[in-house]
């Protein structure tokens, strides 16, 4: 099929005589899809991104994807002593653009991940979050129909995290695919269309975020904080207290966000001013920690 | 040809300054004072082909060796580039660099020695044969170690051992096999070049004489671009220990 990507179909996987890494992957990436595996260190989402590449090789299970695609690992190589725009410009000509175009292309792609002040300084004087730009700027100014991005938002600061998510966006309407392996929840929730759970080696479930999250079946969670005491009142209907002290309580109830207003008067009418209040929606690391039986740490902690 | 290997290898072996100078400045200050010494000539040969040697194959193993460590190699592979190509173009370049590094101190000995343009130009010559043995040795040992002690270690061992096949520690019986596997050594024309320069300062060069060791250094060649994409799917592994 020409619109897809990249398939695999009861892929297996063990490093020489060693213990199985993965077991039973399938999956199917179609042109524009931005496609997520998300899980733990050491479930096998790099290893599985390393197949996809074609830098190892299956040990069982049908594999099929596009020829040479972007690929950015967990370590970036660079040359150290050559411009990040160097750097940019060689890695394009190594993939075959002529001269010209592979020095346009890297200035449009270090303009749109902010790298165009420290173009002409070496790269081993770049931080970890700007090296991690370049790697990035390197795999879209490559303009392959698939790109494998290991832990991208690694190093990243909100402002180049936010510059990826722009990136791939741009890049799945413009058709190319994108796989990101990572154990961001919220980076996974917010840019992927489809995520794999992966857990041990094998892929727990997979699904668009929101479905994923549906299938959760798990309420929101309203957190209030007051002064001068908390109601004695029922709060409003569908919302349950789950915990109540003097000054905090705590409310949950299914997809309830939208009802903040009705809980903020039933506060105020019962009890006095809301000091802080704090709503918690179910998102993929509850999904996670549902099914895998173990929280999923995120860069960001939550 | 995108010649992008080639003007990678050149900007590095500029930019990086500190080991420009070195590489220059080390061979004058080590060879000049062996060289221009009233030790025999043979064992000044011995001294020039050795250093040659080493200088060749430390040079293109250990960079090898890094880059493989980095991960480099593979980014190399993963754009579709080739391994072998990649191998062969980056080899001859370190060549090249090795040659014009080498050319200072080459070109003060020919001329502090007085020797006359036609022997000047055999070291040349042979220094360029004596540099590619050793530069294909280096991506030899690069894609059967791990680690850089392993290729200092290898280097070390293969390039003595290689030496002593050239001939140049010892004069071997005529007809023997070591004396077939010296005439085929692309280090005999080096050491027999600087032994011929430096006993009577001009003498007819035998020109003729480096036709056996340059086809032993094409066949080479041709094997290393041959097994290309596996020697640099070996030295890819560097990085992952595999």
């Amino acid at each position: 099929m020409a619109d897809r990507r990249a398939f695999a179909e009861n892929l297996t996987f063990a490093y020489g005589k060693g213990p199985t890494v993965l077991e039973g992957i399938s999956l199917d990436l179609q042109a524009g899809e931005i496609l997520g595996f998300l899980g733990l260190n050491g479930s096998g989402k790099t290893t599985l991104l390393r197949l996809l590449a074609r830098l190892l090789r299956p040990t069982g299970g049908r594999l099929d994807t596009a020829d040479f695609p972007a690929v950015v690992l967990d370590r970036a190589p660079f040359q150290a002593s050559l411009s990040g725009a160097e750097n940019l410009v060689l890695a394009l000509v190594l993939r075959g653009v002529r001269g010209d175009d592979a020095r346009t292309a890297a200035n449009s792609w270090m303009q749109i991940f902010d790298l165009t002040a420290d173009e002409r300084r070496p790269v081993g004087e770049y931080s970890l979050g700007m090296r991690r730009r370049l790697g990035l700027a390197e795999a879209f100014a490559s303009e392959r129909s698939l790109c494998l991005l290991d832990e991208p938002t690694l190093g990243l600061d909100p402002a180049g995290q936010q510059l990826l998510g722009h990136a791939l966006e741009t890049g799945a309407r413009a058709g190319r695919s994108v796989i990101v392996a990572t154990n961001d929840a919220l980076f996974a929730e917010r840019t992927c269309h489809r995520v794999l759970l992966l857990h041990a080696g094998h892929v727990l479930a997979d699904g668009t975020p929101a479905s994923l999250v549906a299938s959760l079946d798990a309420p929101t969670i309203i957190e209030v904080e007051t002064a001068g005491g908390t109601p004695a009142s029922d709060p409003p209907n569908g919302l349950y207290v789950v915990a109540s002290t003097e000054n905090h309580v705590t409310l949950s109830g299914m997809a309830c966000s939208g009802r903040l207003p009705e809980v903020c008067r039933w506060i105020e009418e019962g009890s006095g001013s809301i000091q802080t209040i704090k709503v918690r929606e179910p998102g993929l690391a509850d999904v996670f920690l549902r099914l895998a039986g173990q929280p999923l740490v995120t860069e960001a902690g939550s | 040809m995108t010649g992008a290997i080639w003007r990678l290898t050149w900007a590095l072996a500029v930019r990086r300054r500190r080991l420009l100078v070195w590489n220059l400045l080390v061979p004058i200050l080590l060879l000049v004072p062996v060289m221009t010494s009233a030790a025999a000539a043979s064992h000044r040969a011995v001294v020039v082909t050795v250093f040659v040697m080493f200088f060749g194959a430390y040079g293109s193993c250990i960079p090898l060796i890094r880059d493989g460590m980095s991960g480099w190699v593979e980014k190399v592979w993963l754009t579709g580039f080739g391994g072998r190509r990649w191998l062969v173009e980056r080899t001859l370049a370190s060549t090249a660099v090795d040659w014009m590094q080498l050319l200072p101190v080459n070109l003060l000995l020919s001329v502090w020695l007085g020797m006359t343009i036609e022997a000047g130009l055999a070291i040349l010559v042979a220094t360029m044969f004596a540099l590619l043995f050793a530069n294909l040795l280096g991506a030899l040992v690069a894609a059967f170690v791990r680690a850089l002690g392993e290729a200092a270690l290898g280097c070390a061992v293969l390039s003595l051992f290689t030496l002593h096949l050239a001939g140049v520690f010892r004069t071997p019986a005529p007809g023997s096999w070591w004396a077939v596997a010296e005439a085929w050594s692309p280090l005999r024309p080096l050491h027999d070049s600087w032994a011929r320069a430096l006993l009577s300062g001009s003498g007819e060069v035998p020109w003729a004489a480096g036709a056996i060791p340059a086809v032993a250094l094409g066949a080479m060649l041709v094997f290393v671009a041959f097994a290309g994409d596996w020697l640099a799917a070996r030295i890819a592994a560097t990085g992952s220990g595999g």
